[in-house]
């Protein structure tokens, strides 16, 4: 910047030629000439008008510094002094406005940005019958207000980056000091500052840089849309990332584990929640393993099949045109293209074309002598057992992919082999230093009170072992004392 | 030395070692020497394995630090060493192969109709491959995963025949003297020998409270299942039990009630797929290991590679032939030898930690001497 | 060629992946599976003709029919061995027998004559055959019971196995599997006990029924196929309870009353064992037939030596319930308090005696005919192993251990309301 302002406005105006939302006001502050530059659109005018513009037309003072505009003159919250070119660019780009004035280097940043964001509403990932239903929206301002005012401490620390060459996208990493493992923080403190893109439109864009293990299919990185959630996991030692634009906030360490919990167990009774845990674990195994192991018994172990199942099968799988293979592959193909279409179909259409594909998959495909009745009915408990667990969805459905191919190849053999590759990958599958099937494995005693089941509040001193926290406390509750 | 392994995953491996091989074929073979004694050669033989393992365990606590080729290494030199890991390494690798001969066997007689041999030995080389690379530390947390399930499996193939067994089977003990017994013990060496994997884990184990204790009462668990399988064993099939090659899934097949259930046995196939599985895995980790000190390979792949195309091919020979190998392994001469080796093998432990013991105090009196001085 | 390398090294687990999926998909994709290559049996019967086993096979054969016997057929087929009647069965069908879901094997009483031990061989050896497979004796031909068969699962949803089952339940009868079989084989005692089992043939389709039969003779060896239900139909099961004793694979006989009474009542397993006793005058009734049944159970049974002579007690815990009274005199229900035991003292006395009188019967039936029913030689042996080797020493012949020894049944009775 320089001193003179036709020079400054000058500069600015050539930044964003042929951008036509670029709007110079020209005035005079006292006696001296002033200018107020900011993007329509972005700007909240009225604020502007009648905090800033008005203000200045008011005054008939004269002023020695612009430093001292804000104090006397302007009714405006935040007003910030900056002289480097990026940064006003960046600020007029972010819905900012800039005060200039002749013979000052230093402009004002002028706080008058609001953006139309949605309300805070209850995400569709993570819907609870019980407990707080408030979810993350697209502000990261807002977002961390919301984790401010669950976690009211002001050890609750926010290191903010900012990352993307043309998007320049505030990130911000939360931990809670003294809970939290500092080392973690410096690596992903590291990681993020080494991101060098054109622009980060989602916090999965980000994701990848996190990951420890690279062209995983696997979840390294743990996701949710709510702030109550967050913060839980804040309390655990975790570090969440906060991505502008973004409803998904990002949390590290990740363990397979977190997936299996959800808000409601801790909203609702033990025993309950123990319960809906098992039926989680269970949900895991019926959606990859079921079509997988079907097709196993049918092509290779006939003999493993009781009786008069037996003869169910075999009536209802004679003289179709598809090998029994090619079958279970017709039939889950025919269910991720149904899933594929629900999702982009538009509404008005919805119901014609579920029914279309319910009649198609359920009846007439069936009564053609196309596929038979057991297949469907395989895939369709495996494909909504997925849903017990939404956010290892796209991972189980390529894990059933997976195992119908190793069912349907070399029968129970294929399923063991592949059962222990995967979880001899996985239980080297450590993230920041936490085992990824901790507290299974390594087996870890303490944690195991918040894992295949659930036990009160009260018994739940420490925080987990599972994920590398600040070991030097902790404990969470200590008679009712404060840590 | 980095410590990898914690005790609870140093003990179920051991525990696998201790299950595996023992209850599937072995079963027949010992009932074919020792008849009605059967039982009590698989007792004898176990309490010979404790005693050897409390042996490298109690070495271990003196040594905590040292591990297995260290010791031998300093104690005897390096040529005979590496001699000794070659031996070990060919060894492992034959338990390894038959092992997953074990577990062809299952597949061709119990559960497929029809396998292709070149499919199996294709998506198995590829297994071994990438498992036999893997480290101890995640082959302990592997099995902490499958553990519990595998566990009550077993002990649930074990409640049905338990009600089956009859004493005419059991008694009398030493109706035939102690021959039989010392006979069965001799030949049927190659099914035990469990110690063998402590030797390897010498040095790896994270130092914990009650290294010991857990250590043996997970040995002492895995010994009495064993020998209460033998029991059942024995007791439910009496005369018939040398026609009965596959044990574990033929036990719950012979009581009425589980085998009316629907396909129990399909159970413990499945579970005895996944545990012999893990035993040719930590068979092949072991040879691997010894492998890699005798050729001075410092990373892993190598010995990896080589260990598991070693065991490929010589499953792709000996394919269907697991009574010819077993029948080499113990009615040979060649049981003789492998009763021998772990004999020796335990004997050269124990003289290598005594020679460690002398050599460490040697150097400390010269230290004092040194210092006084 | 080093980047194509390195791009494969840091990806090898998805290309191992693909390898394996493209070289095995094709041959995955074409597989038939193995059910449809199968004959799927679930009976199999065998008789001896010219010579020749005669095999007649109830196998799976699916009609789209929910109506199970619909979907069974019957195959026969002939060979001088089993496995060559069982190749047969298969060039006839086009299909590999499957014997992983054959429950029962049936023989017939021809065969008995011959030690069953050379035609249960192949099953022994086979590991398609669960071993669990029931042994059952047919008093007509084996051919006669699977056609039964076939008609029952009809009309009862029964099979074979299921009829054998509530037989051991309820009689001495433990486990007749070809397992068990070859366990009392190799004994000492050689002995083993099979249910016998009749057809009973409708009188109306009798006439229909030998016409079919005889078709299906003369084309047995080009694999005749014969659906037995309704219209050329078998008949029915029947199951009068007998029991047929071999010994070292050969029919010897079949039990008598006294001998099933004294074994059913000295099996730990057997439930329902029935007792009838007549003449009972008590407080309660005059002149009448009492059937009281067995509720619960314990046999203790104790091996020892008396006089240098091997004695066995058994003691049992019997506990009964009354299951009908047929009395002369009009005795009311109601002037009787429902809580008192009807196990008078007359009636325990008469239950003992008639369980002494049935217990001399067998022990001189066991001796005259030298039969060790219940493996006594590997019991004492077990138990009393000195004394045992010493008694077989003393006697003249050791093979007629069965001579000098005793057995004792001590009732412990019990009335349960």
């Amino acid at each position: 910047m320089k001193k003179n302002l036709s020079e400054n406005i000058q500069f600015l105006k050539d930044t964003f030629i042929e951008s036509d939302e670029l709007i110079v006001k020209e005035m005079k502050i006292g006696s001296k000439p002033c200018a107020i530059i900011y993007l329509l659109g972005l700007c909240d005018t009225t604020s502007l008008s009648k905090f800033v513009i008005q203000p200045i037309m008011d005054f008939k003072g004269t002023i020695k510094k612009i430093s001292d505009i804000p104090s006397d003159i302007l009714y405006l919250s935040e007003a910030v002094s900056e002289d480097k070119d990026k940064e006003i660019i960046s600020n007029i780009l972010k819905g900012k406005a800039i005060l200039l004035v002749e013979g000052e280097k230093t402009t004002l940043i002028l706080a008058v940005d609001k953006f139309k964001e949605r309300a805070i509403a209850e995400p569709p990932t993570s819907t609870v019958l019980k407990g707080p239903r408030a979810g993350f929206v697209e502000n990261l301002k807002t977002n961390l207000a919301s984790i401010r005012k669950i976690l009211a401490t002001p050890k609750l620390k926010t290191i903010n980056l900012k990352v993307g060459k043309h998007t320049d996208t505030a990130i911000s990493i939360v931990y809670i000091d003294g809970i939290a493992d500092k080392n973690i923080v410096d690596i992903v403190n590291k990681r993020l500052s080494e991101v060098n893109i054109d622009g980060i439109i989602d916090s999965y864009y980000i994701a990848s840089y996190l990951e420890e293990h690279k062209n995983s299919m696997f979840k390294q990185i743990g996701n949710n849309e709510k702030p109550d959630i967050t913060a839980s996991k804040l309390l655990e030692g975790r570090i969440a990332i906060i991505v502008d634009g973004s409803p998904m906030v990002l949390t590290v360490p990740f363990v397979y584990l977190e997936d299996l919990q959800s808000g409601d167990d801790y909203y609702n009774n033990n025993a309950r929640a123990s319960f809906v845990r098992w039926i989680r674990i269970l949900s895991i195994f019926v959606s990859i393993l079921t079509p997988g192991l079907y097709i196993a018994i049918v092509l290779h172990h006939y003999k493993a099949i009781p009786l008069k199942f037996l003869i169910t099968i075999v009536n209802t799988t004679k003289g179709l045109p598809l090998t029994p293979f090619a079958e279970i592959l017709f039939v889950l193909l025919l269910f991720e293209i149904l899933y594929e279409a629900s999702l982009r179909m538009p509404k008005y259409l919805g119901l014609a074309l579920s029914i279309v594909g319910a009649l198609i998959l359920g009846d007439t495909a069936v009564q053609a002598g196309l596929i038979s009745p057991p297949a469907v009915m395989i895939v369709a408990i495996s494909g909504l057992t997925i849903y017990c667990i939404p956010d290892q969805a796209p991972q189980l459905y390529i894990l059933r992919m997976l195992y119908t191919f190793a069912g349907g190849m070399l029968g129970f053999f294929g399923i063991i082999c592949l059962t222990l590759f995967l979880i001899s990958y996985l239980s080297d599958f450590d993230n920041y230093g936490s085992p990824y099937f901790a507290p299974l494995s390594p087996f870890i005693k303490s944690d195991t009170k918040d894992f295949l089941y659930k036990t009160d509040l009260i018994n739940m001193n420490d925080r987990p072992l599972s994920i590398k926290n600040n070991r030097n406390n902790i404990r969470r509750q200590r008679n009712g004392k404060d840590n | 030395m980095e410590k990898t392994i914690n005790v609870r995953q140093a003990s179920l491996l051991l525990v696998i070692f201790t299950v595996a091989l023992k209850l599937s074929v072995l079963p027949a073979m010992i009932s074919d020497y020792s008849a009605i004694d059967g039982y009590i050669t698989c007792f004898f033989a176990l309490i010979i394995d404790f005693i050897c393992t409390l042996t490298i365990i109690l070495i271990m606590r003196k040594l905590p630090d040292t591990n297995f080729f260290e010791l031998i290494t300093q104690a005897f030199g390096k040529v005979i060493s590496k001699i000794i890991f070659l031996f070990m390494s060919i060894y492992f690798i034959l338990k390894s192969i038959i092992s997953l001969l074990e577990l062809h066997d299952y597949y061709i007689t119990a559960l497929f109709e029809d396998i292709k041999p070149i499919y199996f030995l294709f998506v198995l080389s590829f297994l071994l491959l990438y498992l036999f690379n893997r480290s101890f530390r995640n082959l302990g947390r592997t099995l902490q995963v499958f553990f519990w399930p595998l566990l009550i499996g077993l002990l649930f193939t074990l409640i049905y025949p338990i009600s089956d067994i009859q004493l005419t089977n059991l008694l009398p003990i030493f109706s035939d003297g102690p021959y039989p017994i010392f006979n069965g013990i001799v030949h049927t060496a190659i099914g035990f020998g469990d110690f063998m994997i402590m030797l390897l884990l010498m040095g790896h184990i994270k130092p914990a409270k009650n290294t010991t204790k857990i250590l043996i009462s997970y040995l002492s668990f895995a010994m009495l299942f064993v020998v209460l399988f033998y029991i059942c064993f024995q007791g439910s099939f009496g005369a018939t039990s040398v026609g009965q090659t596959l044990a574990l899934s033929d036990l719950p097949l012979h009581n009425p009630y589980p085998a009316n259930l629907g396909k129990l046995e399909w159970l413990t196939i499945l579970i005895w797929t996944i545990i012999l599985l893990f035993e040719s895995t930590i068979l092949g980790k072991c040879a691997c290991k010894c492998f890699g000190v005798v050729f001075n390979c410092s990373e892993k792949k190598t010995p990896a590679m080589v260990v598991s195309t070693i065991v490929v091919n010589l499953l792709g020979i000996t394919y269907l032939k697991l009574y010819n190998m077993i029948a080499f392994a113990i009615r040979s001469w060649f049981s003789v030898v492998i009763f021998a080796f772990h004999f020796i093998l335990i004997i050269l432990t124990i003289i290598a930690y005594i020679i460690y013991q002398n050599k460490e105090k040697k150097y400390e009196k010269y230290l004092q001497e040194n210092n006084a001085e | 060629m080093k980047n194509i390398y390195k791009k494969i090294m840091r990806n090898k687990i998805f290309y191992v992946f693909l390898i394996i999926i493209v070289i095995m998909f094709p041959s995955t994709l074409y597989n038939e599976s193995d059910k449809d290559r199968t004959l799927v049996v679930t009976s199999i019967g065998i008789d001896k003709e010219d010579n020749d086993y005669k095999l007649t096979v109830l196998a799976v054969i699916p009609k789209g029919s929910e109506d199970i016997s619909a979907n069974l057929e019957i195959f026969t087929s002939k060979g001088e061995t089993i496995a060559e009647a069982l190749d047969q069965a298969s060039a006839n069908t086009g299909k590999e027998v499957g014997l992983a879901h054959c429950d029962s094997i049936v023989l017939s009483q021809d065969i008995l004559n011959d030690n069953i031990s050379i035609i249960l061989d192949y099953f022994i050896r086979t590991s398609n055959l669960a071993t669990n497979a029931s042994l059952i004796i047919s008093e007509n031909s084996a051919e006669e019971l699977i056609k039964a068969t076939k008609s029952s699962n009809n009309y009862l949803d029964l099979s074979l196995k299921s009829i054998v089952m509530h037989d051991e339940k309820s009689s001495m009868l433990n486990n007749t599997t070809i397992e068990s079989f070859y366990k009392t084989y190799f004994s000492k005692s050689g002995t083993f006990c099979l249910p016998l089992l009749t057809t009973e043939q409708p009188e109306k389709q009798s006439s229909e029924q030998s016409g079919g039969q005889e078709s299906g003779q003369a084309g047995s060896s080009s694999g005749s196929n014969e659906s037995g239900s309704g219209e050329s139909g078998g008949g029915k099961i029947k199951n009068n309870q007998k029991v047929v004793l071999l010994k070292q694979g050969k029919k010897v006989r079949e039990l008598n009353e006294d001998e099933k009474f004294i074994y059913n009542l000295i099996s730990p397993t057997s439930e329902n064992i029935k007792i009838k006793i007549e003449n009972i005058n008590d407080n309660y009734v005059t002149n009448s037939t009492e059937v009281y049944q067995q509720i619960k159970k314990f046999v203790l049974p104790i091996y020892k030596f008396r006089d240098g002579k091997p004695i066995v007690t058994y003691h049992i815990w019997l506990s009964l319930m009354i299951d009908e009274i047929s009395s002369d005199s009009n005795y009311s229900f109601a002037s009787i308090d429902g809580l008192q035991s009807f196990l008078s003292d007359i009636a325990k006395e008469k239950i003992n005696m008639q369980v002494n009188e049935k217990l001399e019967s067998t022990l001189k039936t066991m001796k005259e005919n030298n039969e060790d029913i219940l493996g006594f030689y590997d019991k004492f042996n077990a138990f009393t192993h000195n004394k045992w080797e010493k008694y077989l020493t003393e006697i003249d012949n050791p093979d007629n251990y069965l001579e000098n020894l005793n057995i004792e049944i001590k009732l412990y009775l019990n009335y349960v309301i």
